[in-house]
């Protein structure tokens, strides 16, 4: 035990933090009061409420405007607009066709993976597949890359009408993001087309029974003609975008919770 | 608009706690229990989130006088930190307390690097202390005048009613050395308020 006075020892000091009340040490009244006055704090008013709460945690807005330092938030507003700016270009030049011939390309690109997405969706949704393989209709200027592709083997598994990305995804057999819609085989075909074209391609099949087979094979010859119009004119990749998310600290708070 | 429906948000939150602060109070007293308050917090309630905000903050804003004159800010950021890493936090009421003054010294610690490294001032002025009455205003400037290690001390077994264990861990120093660190503090608060101040 360390006595640094005789006057005030370690023990006297311990039994004061341990009972200010107490009235046991007379000599060290004025300490006494002195940490009561400390120890005592001003009660909060009923209408405060504290800055962040945990169910407003994950939403974005307001993570930006309390939590986000002004650079960030510059950043984020930045590229929000750039990209704002970007998908109104474009969408005018789809819909008036006027503007610098590579902005009226990327528009129109852009508005028939938007309608491929849409069909490919609203398919699935609907259930509408293998009944109605016509269902998903070119676009205007017959520039509908796999309208009518034929299945050749009758394979379709979960893959009936897959939406295939770029042929530098990575790709799954089976799975319902296959980009090989046309079986044995068929993988060579289907990574050419997509080079070829805009690398976005809609799959959709074809029932045996079906009589359209010849106009899909027609269909895709001309999907094959067309494509030598706009050879890597434009490639639209289905990338995610990022949602902002919030980081929690700084990291002095992760690792404290022992 | 935005900020108006927030406000709104809050105060329908106030007034949610208001009402049932009496349901984390213990049988047996008018405390409230506050390890079921962590616990709910922790599970998202922002209702037990305010009244730990509410418990908490006027003492961390306290502590943190120490360190800065912006507190209340401070107290803000560790706050917001809290309430974005609480879903991560295990433990009770006395582990709760812990890791809040952890973050809150962890924060001046970095604000004072901050500053330092921006060349600004973190010296505190005498007398700075915000919403204090003047008998406080007058024992802050004398905690103020310690030396900071016994300080610290001081104020997180004072005034947050910390345990020696839980302020050795906090502060990164052994059970003993805070009890001495706080005998030392002490002994000097005593010289100074009876006269014999050195």
């Amino acid at each position: 035990m360390i006595n640094e006075n005789e006057d005030f020892t370690i023990e006297d000091s311990e039994g004061l933090i341990n009972n200010l009340t107490s009235n046991s040490a007379p000599e060290f009244e004025k300490l006494r009061t002195t940490l009561n006055l400390l120890s005592h704090v001003n009660e909060l008013s009923p209408i405060s409420s504290p800055p962040l709460l945990p169910s407003e945690i994950g939403q974005p807005v307001q993570l930006l405007t309390r939590k986000s330092s002004k650079s960030r938030r510059t950043a984020i507003t930045s590229i929000l607009s750039v990209g704002l700016l970007v998908s109104a270009s474009l969408a005018a030049a789809a819909v008036t066709g006027r503007g610098p011939a590579p902005i009226v390309n990327a528009g129109h690109e852009s508005a028939k993976f938007v309608k491929a997405v849409a069909g490919a969706v609203s398919q699935v949704v609907t259930g509408n597949n293998s009944d109605s393989p016509t269902k998903i209709s070119p676009t205007k200027n017959g520039g509908s890359d796999e309208s009518g592709k034929k299945e050749s083997n009758g394979q379709s598994g979960d893959s009936e009408h897959s939406l295939t990305g770029p042929s530098s995804l990575p790709l799954s057999a089976g799975s319902e993001a296959s980009a090989s819609p046309e079986g044995d085989g068929g993988n060579s075909d289907s990574s050419s087309d997509s080079s070829n074209n805009s690398g976005i391609s809609l799959s959709i099949t074809v029932s045996p029974k079906s009589k359209s087979d010849h106009a899909a094979v027609k269909g895709s010859k001309e999907g094959e003609k067309n494509h030598s119009s706009n050879d890597g004119s434009h490639t639209p990749t289905a990338t995610p975008s990022p949602e902002p998310t919030s980081s929690p600290g700084d990291g002095s708070s992760g690792d404290e919770s022992d | 608009m935005e900020k108006s429906g927030e406000s709104e948000k809050s105060e329908e939150v106030v007034e949610k706690s208001t009402e049932q602060s009496e349901d984390f109070t213990e049988a047996t007293s008018d405390l409230p229990n506050y390890d079921l308050l962590v616990k709910e917090a922790v599970r998202g309630s922002d209702t037990a989130f305010t009244l730990l905000w509410r418990h908490y903050q006027p003492r961390m804003v306290r502590y943190l006088t120490m360190f800065t004159n912006d507190a209340e800010d401070l107290c803000s950021e560790v706050w917001i930190k809290v309430a974005t890493s609480i879903k991560g936090f295990e433990g009770d009421s006395k582990a709760f307390k812990g890791w809040i003054y952890t973050i809150a010294r962890n924060s001046a610690t970095d604000l004072a690097r901050k500053k330092k490294r921006e060349g600004t001032t973190s010296e505190l002025e005498e007398g700075d202390w915000t919403g204090e009455n003047s008998t406080m205003v007058e024992v802050m400037d004398l905690i103020k005048r310690l030396p900071q290690d016994y300080a610290e001390v001081i104020l997180l077994r004072v005034v947050a009613n910390l345990e020696v264990n839980d302020v050795a861990e906090i502060v990164g120093k052994t059970p003993g050395n805070v009890r001495v660190l706080t005998h030392r503090g002490l002994k000097q608060l005593n010289e100074m308020l009876t006269g014999g101040e050195r």
